[in-house]
């Protein structure tokens, strides 16, 4: 919310802290302006910005065109004479087509610098003298928008200078982020009010209104729909005017310039966070509105042009004969708006259920300034001084009197606050002082009464935000001064820090960038196209409304994710690729009863490499199993076909990985396809890749249990060559090897992988045992009658033992 | 007589000549060479010791003291040869191996050692500091019910706090029945429903908001959020509590300050911000001449939201504060653009193996 600081000292009495003339001269930098903008934030009124806004009108005067000619040769510009009371009227040309002689323009003379930076000096145009230039409303700063020239008031003096005489000073614009429970804050007014207390400086209110007013119970109105509701007719709309130095303040609000009915309304809210209403009166049936809830199947063309459905929990505004006017509290009807032949005004002023407000704006994507202020909560009892000031403002005349159609507002509940609920929230007494009589709380507009010791505190009506105890002790607290609350340490009995999982999963990533690899943060939502990539996916769950087409669902392998990675890297030539994640991946709940889909927690490891990916990802295998204590538990099988849930990888290159025979992950070479054709230019190597869910490695995990102690004696090592076929599954092999050597082997390796040209069906694996015993040196004879054993066994095995 | 001298003197000069041969010799084949000459059959020390039997025995001691002694010089001058020859080979050998580090020095950026990420890297540092102030940290899932994020949090529908945080909701069960968290805060709710107090948690996580991206923001980031519910916890424990973390976290140098604000699941509530880590405080564009930057949200936990995890506010007080990571993780490394984060381009992930 943007406020001035002019408009805000007429609501507080700055003069008493600073000069004001002085501070609107000089702009952000001042210290009071600093001063005010410290107490504003420090108050919970976030200032985001402090400009300053100067009138830049020095030179500009208010001259009169006595001729407008047209140029020859020119059909966008005319020559005019213009008077400015000194001398002969001079030569000035004019683009804009909305004015007559005699009318009485603002003149940008020579040597003018405008609000909009443009420089003015004497120039020929098609051969005509112009001296400056006649402005438009833009130019001198109190529209955004215009039509042509600002045409002033037939009464305004010639040639007196424009900013004086309209009253067009400098300004400070203080621009506010109003937090959703300060409700009051939403206005000049309301900053002021909090800003009086604080600073301990008088609040200047508003004189309460002075105009009759009728209660005339419409009973149209529905008392759920609305709890009171003000109405007047005003007339004089085809005289109505709004003074330009207000209009300068809508425009440094941002806001724009309509006409001066809907200006001064908006004015009005802004200045005193009451929004109200005008319809043109002819358009409502018995000049009248009431509120009640839409029917099912209403309709409405709103302001805006678009036709909007309605539901029954939407509040609408009808008018006599019951029809649709407005949706209230959001946006005004097409029908009955305010428009060149509107003689009088019905003027509405009334207070809404702010929940209702909120969901209606929301649901028909309609959301208003007046929107804002309703849902958040307006100040029911100052509807007639709202609809008084409008009329002021606009130059309108009041028809009658103000009449009330509805009035159900419950009277305010007293709150209890407890002086000990109060020091143990805040951790000190001095706060207390906040509620004692004279101090913020009342002079910001809250009844306290102290009972006992304790209060009784009743909020005003523009603090409908304040309910319970703990808001009466946020409101001591924020005027006691969050700066000013100590500090007191906390002393934690309890033990904290992380668990054995958490440790364990610091210690995995550890390794993993140990070895080469590098952590990765790829997305878990993803597209259909890298789903289908990564394969393995079944009944993938959807993202309602994606942000972008290429994040629509949710992964269900870490590959999913991983592969996006895996292009950007290609793609730029960065190689070789070595990416690990630990990060959730999410399929349906297999039991349909539960609220959540299924997250859980996978390793997904993809590592560049030679010509054979398996050789790069295979020791992150065995360094996961060595970590997770799960040697010799940690099992790989043969993969066949897509398994469901986990990513497709090269058919005759994939391993199922098990503990225990639980399928814990896969484990092998992405398939061909998974690199994007355009790319496979760019790769050298194959691409390793290894998926496992966390859980099941954690709960399988046997920690280091006893360090054992080695032999003292010199090794033996024993080398066996072994024919095997070519797609020979080698892992049962090696257990038949190390079951038969038993206690004696200390470690097992596979040292080498031979194809001989002479048999091309058989592949010849080298496998090195080192042999160990606890007593003395292994004995040759031990040895030989291992062969024996693992010979016959092999044999049995269909493989063979190469012997010398 | 003058044979034996003769015999004798040829001795000598054998003796001088093996000597100064063996002072010489460079290599081991030329003092493989010199030992056979040595050793050889025809050599005078083989000669003469065959001809002592025939020697009368008078001039037997003679001779044989003599030959001794020259075997002896011999042998010594032998061994002396060939630990010098060793030594001269060995130099020689390693001369000939000459390297330089400086040629394994240069591998590649990519080889080498991995990283962690930097977001992984500053939440380590961040649980490490809340451990060691005796915090327990807590994890929860992405997916989120609209219960744990919103309606226990005190947002109800409609809320406009539900609107700031606008959120991806799921196609699963109930329309906008399950979301991706829009903050921690849903973790607060299981760590109340599933623990009594005392309550001493941070819960580091990512989080989604319907955001789009931007050189400062990514529609996935990081948070981190501390829960405190006990017996007699006040606004000025979280006050010290803000102030202990942000000096730990920043340096000393750093002070830290609540502002009022406004979030539905704290009641009172406060923004907190910090001393601007870039001018110190003076005033710069990062601050925007203010000398403070917005570092979380905070407050005393609403008693809305301890009715909802049945918890007695009469009995237990708590508060709650939260950060953004990747924040924190950006002023470290001044990182320009969040956006490239999700991309792991290893040239940036590569650089993340420095200590932060």
């Amino acid at each position: 919310m943007r406020i001035t600081l002019s408009w805000l000292a007429e609501f507080l009495d700055l003069e008493c802290l600073f000069d004001l003339q002085e501070a609107l001269r000089v702009g952000p930098s001042h210290a009071g302006v600093r001063r005010l903008v410290d107490a504003m934030n420090e108050l919970g009124m976030v200032v985001e910005g402090v400009e300053h806004a100067r009138a830049s009108l020095d030179g500009v005067v208010v001259g009169q065109v006595v001729s407008l000619e047209p140029i020859e040769g020119a059909d966008k510009i005319r020559a005019t004479l213009v008077d400015d009371g000194r001398g002969e009227p001079k030569s000035v040309v004019c683009g804009a087509w909305n004015f007559q002689v005699g009318d009485k323009v603002p003149w940008a003379q020579p040597g003018v610098t405008l609000p909009t930076g443009m420089t003015l000096s004497e120039r020929k145009m098609r051969g005509v003298t112009s001296l400056g230039m006649l402005c438009s409303p833009i130019e001198v700063g109190v529209s955004t928008e215009a039509g042509g020239l600002l045409v002033l008031d037939p009464r305004t003096p010639v040639g007196v200078a424009f900013g004086e005489h309209f009253r067009i000073f400098d300004d400070v614009v203080i621009d506010l982020a109003i937090e959703a429970n300060r409700p009051d804050a939403n206005c000049v007014m309301g900053v002021a009010r909090d800003l009086a207390a604080w600073l301990k400086v008088d609040f200047i209110a508003p004189k309460q209104s002075r105009l009759p007013v009728n209660v005339e119970a419409d009973p149209l109105n529905d008392p759920q729909a609305c709890d009171r509701l003000v109405v007047a007719k005003l007339t004089g709309v085809a005289l109505a005017s709004f003074e330009l130095w207000r209009s300068r303040r809508l425009r440094l609000a941002g806001m724009r310039s309509i006409s001066p009915v809907v200006d001064a309304s908006n004015y009005v809210m802004l200045e005193l966070g009451t929004p109200t209403h005008p319809y043109d009166a002819a358009r409502l049936a018995g000049e009248s509105v009431a509120a009640r809830f839409a029917r099912p199947g209403e309709q409405i063309v709103t302001l805006d042009g678009s036709t909007r459905m309605l539901e029954p929990s939407d509040i609408v505004i009808v008018d006599g004969d019951d029809r649709i006017a407005g949706l209230a509290g959001v946006m005004g009807g097409l029908d009955t708006e305010v428009s060149d032949r509107t003689s009088s005004v019905l003027v509405e002023a009334a207070h809404f259920p702010a929940a209702r407000i909120a969901r209606t704006a929301k649901r028909l994507n309609a959301r208003s300034e007046a929107s804002a202020r309703f849902e958040r909560g307006t100040d029911p009892a100052i509807l007639e001084l709202a609809i008084e000031r409008v009329a002021a403002l606009a130059n309108l005349t009041l028809v009658g009197s103000l009449s009330e159609r509805i009035n159900v507002l419950s009277t305010p509940v007293a709150i209890e606050v407890r002086s000990a609920r109060v020091i143990a929230m805040l951790g000190q007494e001095a706060p207390l002082a906040v509620l004692a009589p004279g101090g913020p709380l009342e002079r910001i507009g809250f009844a306290i009464e102290e009972k006992g010791g304790d209060y009784l505190v009743t909020a005003p009506s523009f603090r409908p935000d304040v309910t319970t105890e703990i808001e009466v002790i946020e409101e001591v607290a924020r005027h006691f001064g969050y700066q000013r609350i100590g500090s007191t340490p906390l002393s934690i009995a309890v033990g904290g820090g992380l668990t054995e999982r958490q440790q364990l999963i610091r210690r995995l990533k550890a390794m993993l960038a140990g070895m080469g690899v590098f952590e990765a943060w790829s997305v878990t939502i993803v597209s259909e196209e890298e789903r289908d990539l990564a394969g393995g996916a079944r009944d993938p769950i959807r993202l309602a409304d994606p942000l972008v087409a290429n994040e629509c669902e949710f992964r269900q392998t870490v590959l999913a994710g991983l592969l996006r990675s895996l292009r950007v890297n290609v793609s730029r030539r960065v190689a070789p690729v070595a990416l690990f994640e630990l990060g959730p991946v999410v399929h349906p709940n297999p039991d349909p009863g539960a609220p959540l889909p299924d997250e859980h927690l996978r390793l997904g490891v993809l590592i560049e490499g030679g010509e054979n990916g398996l050789v790069v990802i295979a020791p992150v295998v065995t360094a996961l199993s060595r970590l997770l204590g799960l040697e010799g538990r940690l099992s790989v099988g043969e993969a066949s076909g897509t398994l469901e849930g986990w990513p497709d990888l090269h058919p005759s290159r994939a391993s199922v990985l098990r503990v225990d025979d639980r399928l814990v992950g896969v484990v092998g070479e992405l398939h061909p396809r998974q690199i994007p054709s355009e790319l496979t230019h760019l790769v050298d190597g194959r691409f390793g890749y290894l998926e496992v869910d966390f859980e099941p490695l954690v709960a399988g995990m046997v920690p280091l249990g006893e360090l054992r102690i080695p032999s003292i004696y010199t090794a033996s090592t024993l080398d066996l060559s072994f024919s095997v076929p070519r797609d020979y599954a080698i892992e049962p092999l090696v257990r038949m090897v190390t079951d038969r050597v038993g206690d004696l082997l200390s470690d097992v390796m596979i040292f080498d992988r031979f194809e001989p040209v002479e048999e091309p069906l058989r592949i010849y694996v080298g496998v090195r045992l080192r042999l160990e015993a606890p007593t003395g040196v292994v004995e040759d004879e031990v040895i030989q009658s291992l062969i024996e054993a693992i010979d016959q066994a092999a044999q049995e095995m269909g493989v063979q033992l190469r012997r010398a | 007589m003058a044979e034996i001298d003769a015999s004798l003197e040829e001795l000598t000069d054998f003796c001088a000549r093996s000597a100064t041969m063996l002072q010489t010799a460079r290599t081991t084949e030329e003092l493989v060479a010199i030992k056979e000459q040595i050793h050889a059959r025809t050599s005078p020390l083989a000669t003469l010791s065959k001809a002592m039997r025939n020697l009368p025995p008078k001039d037997r001691p003679r001779v044989g003291s003599m030959l001794h002694e020259a075997r002896a010089e011999l042998e010594a001058a032998l061994k002396a040869a060939e630990t010098r020859v060793n030594e001269l080979e060995l130099s020689a050998r390693l001369a000939a191996e000459h390297d330089d580090i400086a040629n394994y020095l240069y591998p590649g950026r990519l080889r080498g050692t991995g990283a962690l990420h930097l977001i992984t890297q500053t939440r380590m540092i961040l649980e490490d500091l809340f451990t060691s102030m005796g915090f327990m940290v807590a994890e929860g899932p992405e997916v989120e019910t609209e219960f744990h994020n919103f309606e226990a949090l005190n947002i109800p529908k409609y809320h406009p706090a539900r609107a700031n945080q606008d959120s991806f909701y799921l196609n699963y069960g109930e329309p906008e029945s399950t979301l991706l968290r829009t903050h921690t805060s849903p973790v607060q709710i299981r760590l109340m429903q599933s623990r009594t107090p005392p309550i001493y948690a941070v819960v580091p996580g990512r989080v989604y908001r319907r955001d789009t991206p931007d050189a400062r923001h990514t529609p996935a980031f990081h948070q981190l959020e501390a829960l405190v519910v006990d017996r007699g916890i006040s606004f000025a424990h979280l006050k010290a509590t803000i102030e202990t973390f942000t000096r730990a976290y920043f340096g000393p140098g750093i002070q830290a300050r609540l502002r009022p604000a406004y979030f539905p699941f704290t009641e009172p509530s406060a923004e907190f911000e910090i001393t601007c880590t870039i001018c110190g405080g003076d005033g710069c564009r990062t601050c925007s001449g203010t000398g403070w930057i917005e570092l979380g949200g905070s407050g005393m936990v609403h008693p809305k939201v301890f009715a909802h995890v049945g918890i007695d506010p009469e009995e237990y007080s708590g508060f709650a504060f939260g950060f953004g990571i990747d924040r924190l993780a950006q002023m470290k490394v001044a990182l320009k653009d969040m956006r490239i984060l999700p991309d792991n381009d290893l040239r940036v992930l590569a650089q993340m193996r420095g200590v932060l």
